[in-house]
Formats: C-alpha cells, structure tokens, sequence
C-alpha cells in the first residue's frame, strides 16, 4: 500500500529524530534523484541494528537485546526437547536461524511501521511518526493468527470483557515486560512479574458470595482461563516448514502440562511428528512434550457455561480432552493431561 | 563584571550556532530527495509496485 511509504512534512520540525538525515538511519542517498540511485545501500529496517536507537535510547536497547521479543527464544527452547543434541544442531542452523528468528521484533516494529506478516505490512503507523504505541496496527500484526482475534471477537463468539471495556494490549502487558528487564529468559512462563488475573481482581473482593465460593473451592486447582474463557479458540495443528498449519475453533480443557495439579484451557501446538522431516528432523524425542500447552485464551468472559453451572464439568464434562479427542499419532505425554472431574455430592 | 559579561556573550555565541546548525540541518534534512518524494503522495502512488504476495501465512501467539 503505496500510503504505508508516506512521511508527514511537518513532523521533520517537530520530531527530535529528525534532526539526523534520513541516511543516517537508513542509509541509501539522499542526494540523488533517481529512485534506484537513491535507493542503492537503502537499509529498510534501520532498527534491526539496534545501535542506531542506542544512540538515545541506549537505557532500553540493552534490556530489548535479551527480550523474548527480540530473541524469540521462547520458540526454540519450546520445541528443543523433542530433538536429539545432533537434531538441536540441525534445527538452530537450518530452521531456527533462517524461520523462526526471522519473526523477531525490532523496534521500529512496534514505534514506527506494521511488522510484515507473510511478507506484506500495512506500512508506517503515522507517517513517520515515533509512536508510543497502537496495538490494532502492531501487536495485532505478530498475534493476529490467534491472541488478538479471540481478544476483539474477530474470530467468532464474544470478543474479551476486556476488550470490551476499552483496554488493549498494553494496559496488562506493560512496556517494562516487552522491552524486557535485561535477564534473558528462556521461556514467557519465566518472567515472574507477567499479566496476571490477580493483579486487578484479587480473592476475596467478590462482590457475588455465590463467585467468592467458587473461588475458594476451585483455588490452586483450576486457572481462572478454565471457567472464564468464553468459548472456542483458534487451534493450530498439522504445521510442516513452507506449507503453514490448518486451523480450526475448539475449547479444550485439560491438565497443564507445567503444573499437572492445574486444570486450564489447553491449545494444540502445531508442531507434529513430520513438521521438520523436510529438513531431514525427525525429532527422536517427539514423545518428550505433549502436543497440547496450556493458554492463557484471550476470550475472557465474566459469565460462561461453567460459571453458570456446576454441571458443565461435573456432569457433561464439556470440552474435556479425552482419549477420544486427542488428536492422531500424537504425543505419548497426551495423556497425562486427561482429566475427568468428580461428581459433586449433593 | 568582564567575567559576567564574557559567560553571557559565550552562552549566547553557543545559542546561536547551535541554532545556525540546527536550521542548516533541518533545511538540508527538507530539501533532501528522500523528504522531496516521499512527503509527495501522487509521486508515491506513481511510483508503488505491490510486493509480491508469499505464501498464505498468518500471525503467531
């Protein structure tokens, strides 16, 4: 979209990062009229050299250079115990270096222009602009396969009550959480001062004594995902490199497979046995994780079936995964998330 | 007094080169081909070719 190239004259005296030249950023020459003369050398994310925000921004650069968004580490270290030591070499060269990291957020990514996805950006977010911020137009780009469509309804059933309410993105995951804190944590589920529920409703502020019951009795034992996500989410499965994964709207609820005493909201993963058997992987420790990880939905709702009833999991076990609806030639470790829940005695 | 009068005259000699500068570079910055083109929209709209479109691929997370 030729309006994504566009830059607003008149923020070129208002904006400090004006003051330097375009080249300076984005080298290429600025004193040359040809369109291809001007553009040779033209480095189109200046960021990706996160030396050119240092020079101001020096403070954030260095805590964003151990993010999980800039490293995506998150990705390998979730898939690395399916591999041999030989498999893992494989894979960082071959797939990791070259697919996976490729997804890494700069910074102009999130304060400058949309990131591309599937190679196709909506362009820059305001003209230029350095913005704080805009979610619709940059979260949404990287976490618009699942995350963002459940959170605003786009993807069917009612948007999250958060959503609802006027917030976004960043008003739970603070920018301290996406630049980073300078540790270089392997995985989100490190971080330990992530979004969580309990941050804003915390036990025992229930204004419902009927809530406040069901709190006490369900705490430590069931997320808060598992009775207050809305419905269906996006589950991605059958993920093979070049080809993509197929997709389809489920609720499953299991155990987690971090904490096997938790019930939670569990979603496919899309790795499966043959996603790397292009790049000669056959993961000779598939068995190692289980196909599903449990997810914190983004389809939050104060009201479900199963705040509704006791017996949308204690009778009908909705929505529970079972030795019939584990997915084919899956994990062994499956199955260990199974869980049917006690009748209640009345 | 003369010490008075020599620090005032020096932060106004830096004021105004810092000024003289910021000008002379806003200006070069304003009359560059990059700001020439791409502050044009009709130009812009002229001269976009839509990238080619790669596989069906959608956001992560």
């Amino acid at each position: 979209m030729y309006k994504g190239y566009i830059v607003d004259r008149g923020l070129l005296k208002k904006d400090q990062h004006f003051i330097l030249a375009c080249p300076q950023c984005h080298q290429g020459n600025g004193g040359i009229l040809s369109k291809e003369q001007a553009h040779k050398g033209l480095v189109k994310r200046p960021s990706d050299n996160m030396s050119n925000c240092a020079m101001c921004h020096k403070q954030v650069t260095d805590k964003y250079a151990k993010s999980l968004h800039y490293t995506t580490a998150g990705q390998r270290n979730g898939v690395m115990p399916r591999f041999s030591k030989e498999e893992l070499k494989k894979f960082d060269g071959k797939v990791f270096e070259k697919s996976c990291r490729s997804c890494h957020a700069s910074c102009g990514d999130c304060h400058v222009k949309s990131p591309a996805v599937g190679g196709i950006s909506t362009g820059l977010l305001a003209k230029h602009k350095f913005v704080r911020k805009d979610e619709g137009k940059t979260c949404s780009s990287c976490h618009g396969g699942r995350v963002y469509p459940e959170f605003t309804g786009e993807y069917g059933g009612a948007p999250d009550v958060h959503y609802q309410k006027g917030m976004l993105c960043v008003d739970c995951h603070k920018k301290e959480q996406l630049h980073g804190d300078g540790i270089a944590y392997t995985s989100k589920n490190q971080v330990k001062d992530r979004p969580s529920c309990r941050n804003c409703h915390k036990p025992g502020s229930e204004k419902n004594p009927a809530a406040r019951v069901s709190h006490q009795t369900h705490a430590g034992k069931v997320s808060c995902y598992g009775c207050h996500s809305g419905g269906e989410y996006r589950n991605c499965q059958q993920c093979h490199a070049g080809e993509g994964a197929k997709a389809k709207p489920q609720m499953i609820l299991g155990l987690s497979p971090r904490n096997k005493k938790v019930l939670t909201t569990l979603r496919l993963v899309p790795t499966v046995r043959d996603t790397f058997a292009k790049d000669g992987i056959k993961m000779e420790n598939f068995d190692a994780l289980p196909n599903y990880w449990d997810t914190p939905a983004h389809n939050v709702r104060k009201r479900t079936d199963r705040t509704r009833s006791c017996d949308a999991c204690h009778v009908d076990r909705n929505n529970f995964l079972t030795k019939e609806t584990l997915i084919k030639d899956g994990s062994k470790a499956n199955e260990a998330l199974i869980i049917v829940p006690k009748p209640i005695k009345r | 007094m003369r010490n008075q009068r020599r620090f005032v005259f020096s932060l106004l000699f830096i004021a105004f080169l810092q000024l003289f500068f910021t000008q002379a570079i806003l200006a070069a910055v304003d009359s560059s081909s990059c700001v020439t083109c791409h502050t044009n929209e009709s130009l812009i709209k002229s001269l976009y070719k839509a990238p080619p479109l790669l596989h069906a691929e959608e956001g992560e997370g």
